[in-house]
């Protein structure tokens, strides 16, 4: 089997396990919600901290998420991608908590949280930079585009959904975050 | 090698491998959402929903296109592309004459001079003149009469009430303007004296009148060079007020 119909099939598994999981929530079953936060707890934390580079937002904006998904899981279309539903959720809840803190935080902010990081990697021999850093010098959509191609495992179309960019956008984003991430990392 | 050489780049499947060991140093927040799933839902969380739906994007659409439509047509009609009743042109049913004829009326009354684009067709002219022929308790009082000479290429006519005008100078002042596409020219007048109306297209001249009946010499004593196409017309066909 190669490396494409493995991951397809994986994506797929995926897939079902994502709109079981909403189902049985959309039931009103806590044990679903939990393994559907244990599945995308990295993820969904590290797309949060993308968008509002604030450590304590980001756990926020999981938080609010998981709540929403409870709340609305009933609304879910079993004909659109669970992922792409998840992240989008994500995203509004970002910009939802942008615009109710404006006036004290921003994305300029990150570097001056006094807040614990919540984000790092262990030191690499040859990779001496943390995720959280590098994240930090991306462009914000960049950013997003990167941690959910990279740590939350979605697919270029998924982002693109989620995002409400166009895929070749999606596409061309993503070229542009492993550019620069590659110039940060060899410095 | 020296601590100052630049590293090697790394790959894209190195980056992608770093960037999945990330760690999350959060605790686990799963007891403080477990603790909140019976809470209801405050009132600020309705502005957060997914993108809207098909249909209302459907119909976000479908007034865009109809507004781009609207802009689209008025360009259309403002550049001369599309030709709108009255806005110059061939004149090619009762209703437009009647349409621009009423239109002219209006600004002689106001202006005291009319502007009519007969796009290049005497014929045209002639039926406008055979509207108001027709309708003489309609035409206004000054408008009795008219006649007109030979078919040439007029562009634009002027008529100009209660007053004898001279062409001092007619210059073309634009060929894709108020009128579309069609020559505009730009007549100087000086007022001189005794004939009600005249209408005045470029190359010959048309008479309108109810009133004392200048001679042939008269109007060539105006403007020789102007007016010299007036000999084509002779005043004695002119019909009485």
């Amino acid at each position: 089997m190669d490396e494409a119909t493995r991951v397809e099939i994986h994506g797929t598994a995926d897939r079902q396990d994502e709109s079981r999981l909403l189902r049985e929530i959309a039931r009103g079953e806590p044990g679903a919600l939990e393994a559907l936060f244990r599945m995308h707890r990295k993820g969904i934390l590290a797309a949060a901290f993308a968008a509002v580079r604030n450590d304590r937002l980001a756990k926020d904006i999981l938080q609010e998420t998981m709540l929403y998904i409870w709340r609305h899981a009933a609304d879910y279309r079993y004909d659109r991608n669970p992922k792409a539903w998840i992240y989008t959720i994500v995203r509004h809840q970002s910009v939802d908590l942008i615009r109710r803190n404006r006036g004290w935080v921003s994305i300029e902010t990150f570097e001056e949280t006094l807040l614990p990081k919540a984000l790092t990697t262990e030191p690499e021999p040859d990779l001496e930079m943390s995720l959280r850093e590098g994240i930090g010098r991306l462009d914000p959509l960049e950013a997003q585009v990167f941690v959910l191609k990279a740590v939350a495992g979605l697919g270029h179309a998924e982002i693109a959904s989620a995002l409400g960019l166009s895929y070749r956008s999606t596409h061309y984003r993503y070229r542009c975050a492993i550019r620069e991430l590659k110039r940060l990392l060899a410095e | 090698m020296s601590k100052t050489d630049k590293k090697k780049e790394p790959s894209e499947k190195e980056i992608l491998a770093w960037a999945g060991r990330a760690e999350f140093r959060t605790g686990d927040p799963w007891e403080s959402i477990r603790a909140r799933l019976n809470e209801p839902e405050p009132a600020e969380a309705e502005q957060v929903r997914p993108r809207a739906g098909r249909r209302s994007r459907r119909l976000v659409l479908a007034a865009n296109l109809a507004l781009l439509t609207v802009i689209g047509v008025l360009v259309a009609g403002l550049t001369g592309l599309v030709r709108f009743p009255g806005s110059g042109g061939k004149l090619t049913s009762e209703e437009e004459i009647r349409m621009l004829a009423s239109l002219g009326t209006k600004e002689l009354s106001e202006r005291g001079e009319i502007v009519f684009d007969c796009g290049g067709q005497g014929y045209n002219l002639e039926k406008l003149i055979a509207y108001f022929s027709a309708d003489p308790e309609e035409r206004p009082a000054y408008l009795r009469t008219i006649r007109f000479g030979q078919s040439g290429e007029p562009h634009i006519c002027q008529v100009t009430a209660g007053k004898v005008l001279r062409i001092d100078s007619f210059d073309r002042i634009d060929s894709s303007g108020l009128y579309g596409r069609h020559e505009v020219f730009q007549a100087t007048y000086e007022h001189i004296g005794t004939v009600d109306i005249y209408i005045n297209i470029p190359s010959r001249l048309f008479i309108l009148y109810n009133g004392e009946l200048p001679t042939e010499d008269e109007l060539r004593s105006q403007n020789e060079d102007r007016w010299s196409n007036v000999a084509s017309v002779p005043l004695s066909e002119l019909g009485e007020p």
